[in-house]
């Protein structure tokens, strides 16, 4: 289990480093001149210089590479172009929003996914089954930002129940919980019916087993045999999932985040990006990247742990 | 820039509107406790010597003395007058302006008052910043006691109150403090203030808060707090404004012409004029465009009257020259129009047929849907036009001579910059040591070189009017410019208050008033 630990964490760490020389070769390959587009039209000869000399863009490109990664073996994510503030700050000051957005999307999509997928499996075929599967297919099928625009037309505009811009109010608990609800609706829509259907698949599969067979011949309660023997096993797949849902949701939130103008790394990215502001690009992919590669191995050890068989073949 | 999520997400939004049927819902009412306003992007460096724009001009204005403030004259052209701050200011002679600050203006903290040291240090700094070229011909800041001061420049330059007194660049900042900081420059910070309002908080890609100035001794402003909601993307911020979420937001052309047809309840449509100039150029230089006839065939085949349709909802004006409305040297009308049969003629004459031309532009949706129009209408008179939209990275380097050899093939291209209310800087890129920079066109003039030396020098407003009118009449005549709009700032706000504007189009959320 520890050499498992260890090759999981080594390829994490690989993996981070790939995509940080990969990230920083592609925005150099960008066509045009940084410090004119991010100047635009009206940029003078001393601003330009300015930004060249701040960003480095005269020095080598191996140099720029080395200087990048060794800011980051210190801890130093770098500075702002503009705003010289702490690139390390502005990850950690957006950061929890798309954390707790993801958390909050995915945890009500798991809550209603799950026993939903469970539902189906145990009635499979039946009307409720056919609904189910239709009406996750749907909600598989429609982007976040389309839920999101929709939500707001008729809860905000319509309606005028919830509040449809920021993240609420700074140490205000309940103002930020209210400015959570459609961000985290229109967010975990998509997975609820994603998880229904991985659950219900691997339900159906569990339920075959031998075990379950002789759990039944021995008389066990129904409830009992799918709470204890076959969603414990069944639910396994979905801990993989929801770890790749992370991933995943690190940069689906960003439209999300735009739409309704919450603050997120996801967001932080973008804004960045469009501005060629290329410290804080680097430094929020590498928080992102850095938060997946975690993600990946903790799950796979989780699964390990909780599943003798795959611990049995480690 | 709109990319190809925006414009699913933005069709999505206006399909949505269409599937449900929904009308613009009531807007919510502002009272004068609490102001909320939109910001479109959030503040990165307050500093007037390296600022960016939008909400930084804004907080400048409302927490940042000045000497002057831009104000529309009689005429509705921009203008200057002496702010709350001063007992006088004052144009000499063509290169002394006076000024004698009112005294018992106080920074907060332990700044002490405004003096005529601030003005000097805050004038005197900008020199060496990146702005600097707002104050070209800024020789020095002569202090005579507490309260008075001459500001001296080497040469006389008309500009010198719209671009550089009464603008962002012309805020004081607090001497004592700024000295203090690294590199004397700051950022989200602001080292001291004084106006009638106060930043109070900041919460990054959140929003701003000010508050009304209790020790202001100017004219207090009408709202007591104001928000600035950071709301990057505007279809995000136009639903927030219909949800009633901020009382001001500026609007897309496309949202502009829907509430022109129907307004939410309790709200307005403020069209602003901007600070843009839109063109489509041509390179007098290569090979297919060389001809004069030519290029002014191009000229007439274009409909610009269907682009502003078509691309802006109709919202925009048609422009005449490059020096925006409200600004000294603006052209009411051009010496060509929309004419095909005379494009053909032109062509004809010129001995040119099975032309095709290379149209390149950002690729925002409505400058290819200008684009299309333009295939079209060049289609018409027998000139096939290949749209090529670009990011901005090669997009900014076409025609830079520093960049590469893309100027060499450039042959159309859709043009927007934004400018200083003076028409000297509208006009400045179309010099001959711009050729090659920004000068895309390619072209030089005596008579233009002569009157763009004259143009800086002149102080009477009425000559430089026919002095930059003149000079746009002699762009018109190379036959480069095919003239579209100066794209204006649509504004939705709440009918319950009255909105203030800068030159740029800004809100000045001091001047702001209950309707």
């Amino acid at each position: 289990m520890l050499v498992y630990a260890i090759q999981r964490i080594g390829l994490s760490i690989l993996i981070l480093i790939t995509s940080m020389v990969m990230l920083f070769t592609a925005l150099r390959m960008i066509p045009g001149d940084p410090a004119t587009i991010m100047l635009g039209s009206r940029a003078t000869a001393a601003m330009r210089a300015r930004i060249t000399e701040q960003l480095g863009l005269d020095d080598p490109v191996l140099v720029q590479l080395g200087t990048f990664f060794g800011r980051i073996l210190q801890g130093n994510l770098g500075t702002d172009m503009w705003s010289q503030r702490p690139v390390s700050q502005m990850v950690l000051e957006n950061l929890p929003y798309t954390l707790v957005l993801i958390g909050v999307g995915l945890g009500w999509a798991a809550l209603i996914g799950i026993p939903l997928g469970c539902y189906s499996a145990i009635r499979r075929n039946s009307l409720i089954d056919r609904l189910t599967g239709v009406i996750s297919v749907g909600t598989i099928s429609i982007p976040s930002f389309v839920v999101a625009i929709y939500m707001i037309l008729l809860f905000a505009i319509i309606l005028g129940w919830l509040p449809v811009i920021g993240a609420g109010d700074v140490g205000d608990r309940g103002d930020q919980a209210l400015h959570l609800i459609m961000p985290g609706f229109a967010l975990g829509l998509g997975w609820v019916g994603y998880l229904s259907r991985i659950v219900r698949a691997s339900m159906l599969e569990v339920m075959g087993d031998n075990h379950i067979r002789t759990a039944r011949a021995f008389g066990l309660p129904e409830f009992r045999i799918i709470k204890s023997y076959a969603l414990r096993i069944a639910i396994l797949p979905t801990i993989t999932l929801l770890a790749v849902a992370i991933g995943g949701l690190l940069s689906s939130a960003v439209f999300v985040e735009a739409i309704f103008a919450r603050p997120g790394i996801g967001k932080l990215i973008v804004d960045a990006a469009n501005m060629r502001n290329f410290p804080v690009v680097q430094g929020g992919v590498l928080t992102t990247v850095a938060l997946f590669a975690l993600t990946m191995p903790v799950a796979d050890l989780l699964v390990a742990w909780l599943d003798p068989r795959v611990r049995a073949t480690l | 820039m709109i990319n190809r999520r925006e414009l699913l997400r933005n069709s999505a939004f206006l399909a949505a509107i269409a599937a449900l049927g929904i009308k613009p819902g009531d807007v919510l009412a502002a009272d004068t406790d609490l102001l909320k306003v939109r910001m479109e992007a959030d503040i990165q460096v307050l500093d007037p010597g390296y600022m960016i724009g939008g909400a930084e001009t804004s907080i400048q204005y409302a927490c940042l003395p000045r000497l002057a403030v831009p104000v529309k004259d009689a005429a509705g052209k921009w203008a200057w007058a002496p702010s709350d701050y001063v007992e006088k200011v004052n144009q000499d002679d063509d290169t002394h302006i006076s000024f004698t600050l009112k005294p018992g203006f106080m920074w907060n903290g332990e700044l002490g008052e405004v003096t005529a040291e601030d003005v000097k240090y805050s004038f005197e700094r900008m020199l060496k910043t990146d702005w600097a070229a707002r104050w070209p011909t800024l020789e020095k800041v002569e202090v005579k006691d507490k309260y008075n001061g001459v500001i001296v420049l080497k040469s006389p330059f008309a500009a010198t109150f719209l671009m550089g007194i009464a603008s962002e660049s012309g805020s004081v900042v607090p001497k004592a403090a700024v000295e203090k900081l690294t590199d004397q420059k700051f950022t989200t910070e602001l080292p001291g203030q004084c106006g009638p309002y106060m930043m109070v908080e900041w919460t990054p890609k959140q929003k701003i808060v000010v508050k009304a100035n209790p020790d202001w001794k100017g004219a207090k402003p009408v709202f007591q707090e104001v928000h600035f909601i950071n709301i990057e993307d505007t279809s995000a911020a136009e639903l927030a404004f219909e949800a009633g979420e901020v009382a001001i937001t500026n609007v897309l052309p496309s949202t502009a012409a829907r509430y022109l047809k129907e307004m939410p309840k309790n709200a307005k449509l403020a069209t602003q004029e901007g600070p843009y100039y839109t063109w489509i150029g041509m390179n007098t230089q290569h090979e297919k465009l060389k001809d004069i006839r030519v290029r002014k065939a191009i000229q007439r085949a274009i409909d610009v009257k269907s682009i502003l349709d078509a691309a802006y909802g109709g919202t925009a004006p048609l422009a005449h020259g490059i020096v925006p409305l409200g600004v000294t040297g603006n052209r009411s009308v051009s010496t060509y129009t929309y004419n095909p049969d005379e494009a053909r003629a032109l062509l004809a004459e010129a001995g040119v047929s099975d032309l095709t031309v290379e149209f390149k532009t950002l690729n925002e949706a409505y400058r290819v849907t200008a684009a299309q129009i333009v295939q079209a209408n060049l289609g018409d008179v027998g000139i096939k036009c290949e749209i090529i939209p670009l990011d901005s990275g090669p997009f900014w380097n076409l025609g830079l001579e520093s960049k590469g050899e893309d100027w060499k093939n450039l042959q159309l291209w859709w043009m927007r910059y934004r400018t200083s209310p003076d028409p000297s800087d509208t006009i400045q890129w179309f010099i001959k040591s711009q050729v090659g920079v920004w000068n895309w066109e390619r072209w030089s003039d005596p008579e233009y070189e002569e009157l763009w030396t004259k143009g800086l020098a002149e102080t009477d407003t009425a000559k430089r009017e026919q002095l930059y009118i003149r000079m746009q009449e002699i762009m018109e005549d190379t036959g480069a410019y095919v003239w579209i709009t100066h794209d204006p700032l649509n504004y939705a706000h709440s009918d319950k208050i009255v909105p203030g504007y800068d030159t740029g189009g800004e809100i000045l959320i001091e001047t702001f008033k209950t309707a």
